[in-house]
């Protein structure tokens, strides 16, 4: 399990718990090289320090120093009780800010999030907040890895999860038949997107677009979409207007008997244009 | 000027026929300051312009080839055009398309012309539909007397006594021929909807249908089966077969049906149930036909590929 070669927001699905500390401890000791400051979340991260200390973490002094903080998954994501999507995201942009100023180059963050998918407040909105972690790594210098437990949570929602990470470490749960990440100017949405994931994409696409604004959203890599997947997008775009980029032949010829090609919200931009439309 | 909808057909026998009765008609046109537009084949619009002289100058042309890809597609087309005129103008069209492609494509073409009597309904459009009698098969030119409610005679227009009502045109005419059907499958769950697409699309390959062509198909077929679930009382029971000139897809389900028979022709009905679905399959296919009870069915025209499939097999994958 190579986790340490990955950057940005990463995802990875574990069966042991072995398995989940390697990856983690892997993870945060690129970071160590990076020198940024280290957050390590799990369950019980006191269970976890020998495996720290085993990947030559002077664990003691590097949190004296502020190198590195150990908290839990209630401390980390559940403070008063209940996730906050909005609270966490502005959170974590004012740790990376306070990582920089305390000289280092930015934050490195290994989290277990499996408690995250069982908790009842969070289950909803854990996609979309994770959606926009992954926008605020493609802005600051920050890097994640979210770890969750292929053997407890819903094989569904794994998925769902998965879909929006731009890299996978390890493990492989049943992939969503989409995938939507962040790069730096962009929104890239690949995959498939049909009735029975296209609620899930508006939702996805319209909470990153409360983040992003103007938003657009590279589809090159759509293999299909149908008409909920077209609607979906057309009604993400009354949230945060979108520009799609990189439209197939077969998407523009749909979106135009659609009757979208008239729509203020959302347009297709230029690129690509395969000729011959005769109107 | 015409205060709503006028379609007529002229059956002309040579070139000379259609210049003499159509000139005077593009030229009042002109004169009445109405946006005239004309699609049709490159020599008749030669014939046209010659002798419409400095009037053509006035008149849209656009060759036939590319106007009359498939028939939602170019109903759409007509729909744009005819909605962007200038304010207070009327519209007048000279419009002949190609009949071209496989008797099931011309039946399509058929269905058009007579869904263009409800799409354009209370339009100030005035479109004649020139049909060459000395090359068109009988079928095409019994067909435009029922589509067309009245026709260009000598002696100004007649009423088409052959007209068919545009909601009983489609089950007036049928669906055409037999059809060999390869693969079958049934679908109860919208999860199995990926499968399906899989299964269009490596059909389509192996037909010889070109990439374009097959994702169109895979999405008509999956709008159709989708349908099915949502709307129809599922399974739904997918075929898929080929014919001598095209390829077949036929989705049905244990439901009553659509009771539109014009479903799919004009996106601005979108709104009914399985509307936009409907829209999309037809615009993707070269034709698609409604019914008997709750069966659809989208062709293709193509000429399949030697040894292209032989057996029954299921679309499904065994991947539970």
């Amino acid at each position: 399990m190579e986790g340490g070669a990955l950057r940005g927001h990463v995802s990875l699905t574990y069966r042991t718990e072995d398995e989940r500390r390697r990856a983690m401890v892997g993870f945060l000791t690129a970071g160590l090289e990076r020198g940024e400051r280290l957050l390590y979340v799990a369950a019980d991260p006191d269970r976890d320090l020998r495996a720290l200390e085993a990947g030559a973490f002077r664990v003691a002094d590097f949190v004296r120093e502020g190198r590195l903080a150990v908290a839990s998954t209630a401390e980390a994501y559940f403070r008063g009780g209940a996730f906050d999507a909005d609270a966490r995201v502005r959170a974590f942009a004012e740790e990376v800010d306070g990582a920089m100023r305390a000289g280092f180059s930015g934050l490195c963050i290994a989290a277990d999030a499996t408690a995250i998918l069982e908790h009842p407040t969070a289950r909803d909105t854990w996609t979309a907040y994770e959606l926009r972690a992954d926008l605020l790594a493609t802005r600051l210098p920050f890097a994640a890895l979210c770890a969750y437990d292929e053997r407890r949570s819903d094989p569904r929602l794994l998925a769902e999860v998965d879909a929006v990470h731009r890299h996978r470490s390890g493990g492989s749960p049943k992939a969503a038949p989409f995938r939507l990440h962040a790069e730096a100017d962009r929104l890239v949405l690949e995959g498939e997107v049909d009735l029975t994931c296209a609620d899930r994409v508006r939702e996805l696409l319209a909470s990153a677009g409360r983040d992003l604004g103007r938003l657009p959203v590279d589809i090159s890599g759509l293999a299909f979409a149908d008409v909920a997947g077209i609607r979906a997008l057309v009604a993400a775009s009354r949230q945060a207007p979108v520009q799609l980029l990189g439209a197939s032949p077969t998407f523009r010829r749909a979106w135009a008997a659609l009757d979208c090609d008239g729509l203020d919200t959302i347009r297709l931009a230029d690129r690509e244009a395969s000729g011959g439309e005769a109107t | 000027m015409s205060a709503s909808f006028e379609h007529r057909a002229l059956l002309y026998v040579s070139r000379e026929e259609l210049v003499e009765a159509m000139a005077p008609f593009l030229r009042e046109g002109v004169a009445d300051g109405d946006a005239v537009f004309v699609a049709t084949t490159r020599a008749n619009a030669g014939a046209l312009r010659e002798a419409l002289g400095v009037d053509a100058r006035a008149i849209d042309f656009a060759d036939a080839e590319t106007w009359y890809t498939r028939p939602a597609e170019t109903l759409d087309r007509y729909r744009r055009r005819v909605e962007r005129r200038p304010a207070g103008t009327s519209a007048r069209v000279l419009g002949e398309p190609t009949w071209r492609g496989s008797q099931a494509t011309r039946l399509e073409w058929a269905r058009y012309e007579s869904a263009l009597n409800v799409a354009f309904q209370g339009t100030p459009l005035s479109l004649v539909c020139p049909y060459d009698a000395s090359a068109l098969p009988d079928s095409v030119l019994e067909h435009a007397q029922a589509t067309h409610p009245e026709l260009v005679g000598p002696d100004g227009p007649q009423r088409s006594h052959a007209f068919v009502e545009p909601a009983a045109f489609p089950a007036a005419v049928g669906r055409p021929g037999d059809v060999r059907v390869l693969l079958e499958s049934s679908v109860a769950d919208a999860d199995e909807l990926d499968d399906v697409r899989r299964a269009v699309s490596r059909f389509a390959a192996e037909a010889g249908l070109a990439p374009a062509r097959r994702a169109e198909l895979a999405l008509a077929v999956h709008e159709l089966a989708s349908n099915a679930l949502r709307h129809g009382r599922p399974p739904a029971r997918v075929r898929l077969g080929l014919a001598d000139d095209r390829l077949v897809c036929e989705v049905a389900d244990g439901g009553s049906g659509i009771a539109d028979p014009l479903a799919g022709w004009l996106p601005r009905n979108g709104g009914g149930v399985g509307g936009w679905g409907l829209v999309l399959a037809r615009r993707f296919a070269d034709g698609l036909e409604i019914g008997p009870g709750a069966s659809v069915r989208v062709h293709v025209d193509c000429v399949p590929a030697a040894g292209a499939r032989a057996q029954t097999t299921s679309i499904a994958s065994p991947n539970e």
